[in-house]
């Protein structure tokens, strides 16, 4: 699989300034948000729920228009569909018809268009799946599929696709805490493997520390960037280990000092 | 004969994203044997409720309970049966069926095509909307004696009828379904970039496609209730007109004979679309009906 990192010449691959969004309801979802994704970063944005954290990543993503500020990805506008850019959504959003492996091919399949996409597709769509700890599974339906499995499909779907760029919609917001654990250390291990750059949503803290470089504490609605915070945890990573580490558990009570201040219970 | 049941929609998209929480193994063919007996199982209660059913009426008329002169008995049906199998109920029989598959043919590609074109000319739906209702809603046995007088007492008329209510449910269910797509997998669409040909080949039209076959099965069997009901208003062959011939008789061993040939012809013509289903959808969509 060719990634191709860097595609400007600049240090960022995305960047937003002064975002701003206000609903058609009137309500102001986000209030000037800035900040910038370096090639290869792993950037999470962690948040009190309705902060408008997925908002911000929609924009990005090109599935909302963009209303005021500016935002820049691999040095052009948003746009949905671009094939550099791949979104990974909090639902599997998994077509039933297909089996596993047609579903983790069928990012690159459309970007093929018309032309078959080559046979060494299906062989590392195979790989991916065994990857996420989906070997033997292959030929199964989605609805045969937990929860959690499902998800995985997903993530090997979004691996597949040579995108450079990956956002990241809590896509292990509905799992239960074991599973979303086994996915993360999934999610680690791919993104060891070609360092793409991650724009991640989480409003777990625990998961945000993690997974990142580098973390964006959002403040409550309307969003802006409250405050930024370098994970300097060692990679790659092991979460079991983690949950030893002293380090860890700063980060912890630093981010949770960020963020509840921005809760009101 | 009811006006179209609206019930041709899936049932809702979710219902088939529900799976089981336990991961189902692939290639699961491991409980064959206990499926097989239960499977067998159902075919002996079944056939002991029918055996049972005949019983109590037989009883019953033998037993001066019922009049057999209205009721008739089991053994004068099957005696009847027997003896009019080859040369009145199989001709009869073939005319009605074919008749049935002509008009289940004739709706079901009329109605993908005008549910298709629906959806995509919003404008023309909006249009035509009235219009379709007003059809829709008609009372088909009313029709029936315009059909007769258009298109003569051959298998024209009969196809007219059985057409007029085929081709809506299946308009209908094909529009339901591509109008229902998960919405997930539209936003899916837009972010991987998929062109309008790829997001209606790849993703809409699967999608509606159990929903298409919940309107054919149910159209199938409404192109028969079409035709017989024509038939039985005017018509040279088939099982309607057989049933009018000898209910002129009082002959009521005959009427519930073809009675039966009917119901049997109605259960095989389901079985049959529901095997077609499962054997096109193959594991990927739970049939929306139960398992013969």
């Amino acid at each position: 699989m060719t990634v191709s990192t860097a595609t400007t010449s600049s240090a960022t691959v995305i960047g937003v300034q002064h975002l701003s969004h206000r609903f058609a309801s009137g309500l102001l979802a986000v209030d000037g948000a800035s900040f910038d994704v370096a090639p290869g970063e792993f950037v999470v944005i962690v948040g009190p729920s309705g902060c408008g954290k997925t908002t911000i990543l929609n924009i990005i993503a090109g599935l909302e228009p963009k209303q005021d500020g500016s935002v820049t990805v691999g040095g052009g506008a948003p746009k949905a569909g671009r094939q550099d850019v791949a979104y990974m959504f909090a639902q599997d959003a998994l077509l039933p018809w297909r089996t596993v492996i047609d579903n983790v091919m069928f990012g690159v399949e459309v970007h093929a268009g018309r032309r078959e996409p080559p046979p060494k597709v299906r062989d590392e769509a195979r790989e991916l799946i065994a990857m996420v700890g989906l070997g033997g599974f292959e030929n199964a339906y989605p609805r045969q599929l937990s929860h959690g499995m499902r998800q995985r499909v997903a993530l090997a779907r979004t691996f597949l696709m040579p995108a450079p760029v990956l956002l990241m919609d809590e896509p292990f917001g509905a799992l239960d805490a074991h599973t979303k654990l086994m996915l993360e250390q999934g999610l680690l291990r791919l993104w060891e493997r070609d360092k793409r750059t991650v724009l991640f949503i989480t409003h777990d803290l625990a998961e945000a520390i993690v997974l990142a470089d580098k973390i964006l504490v959002c403040t409550a609605r309307p969003g802006s960037i409250k405050s930024e915070i370098r994970v300097e945890l060692p990679r790659p990573r092991e979460i079991n280990a983690l949950q030893d580490d002293p380090r860890y558990h700063e980060y912890y009570k630093r981010v949770w000092g960020d963020l509840s201040s921005e809760m009101v219970i | 004969m009811s006006a179209v049941e609206p019930n041709t929609t899936r049932p809702a998209g979710s219902a088939r994203r529900a799976a089981p929480d336990a991961a189902g193994t692939p290639g699961s063919a491991q409980r064959g044997g206990s499926a097989l007996r239960e499977t067998l199982g159902l075919y002996v209660g079944r056939l002991l409720i029918f055996l049972g059913f005949g019983l109590v009426w037989w009883a019953a008329v033998k037993f001066k309970l019922l009049d057999k002169f209205f009721v008739s008995s089991p053994d004068a049906i099957a005696v009847f049966l027997f003896e009019s199998f080859v040369k009145e109920i199989i001709p009869n029989w073939h005319a009605t069926l074919l008749a049935t598959l002509i008009a289940f043919v004739l709706s079901g590609v009329a109605g993908v095509l005008a549910g298709l074109a629906l959806y995509e000319l919003p404008r023309v739906k909006r249009l035509l909307d009235p219009f379709l209702t007003a059809l829709n809603s008609m009372p088909r046995i009313a029709l029936a004696p315009i059909f007769i007088l258009w298109f003569g007492i051959e298998v024209a008329s009969k196809v007219a009828l059985a057409f007029s209510l085929g081709f809506f449910i299946v308009l209908l269910s094909t529009y339901a379904g591509i109008r229902n797509v998960d919405p997930i997998l539209m936003r899916l669409s837009r972010s991987l970039g998929c062109s309008p040909w790829q997001q209606f080949t790849k993703i809409m039209l699967p999608w509606a496609i159990p929903s298409v076959f919940a309107g054919l099965k149910l159209a199938l069997i409404y192109s028969f209730l079409g035709v017989v009901t024509s038939e039985m208003l005017a018509s040279k062959v088939g099982l309607g007109q057989l049933i009018m011939y000898y209910s002129g008789l009082l002959r009521m061993d005959a009427v519930m004979g073809i009675l039966f040939v009917m119901a049997v012809t109605a259960v095989l013509l389901t079985m049959l679309g529901d095997w077609i289903e499962a054997k096109l959808l193959g594991g990927w969509a739970d049939a929306p009906t139960a398992k013969h």
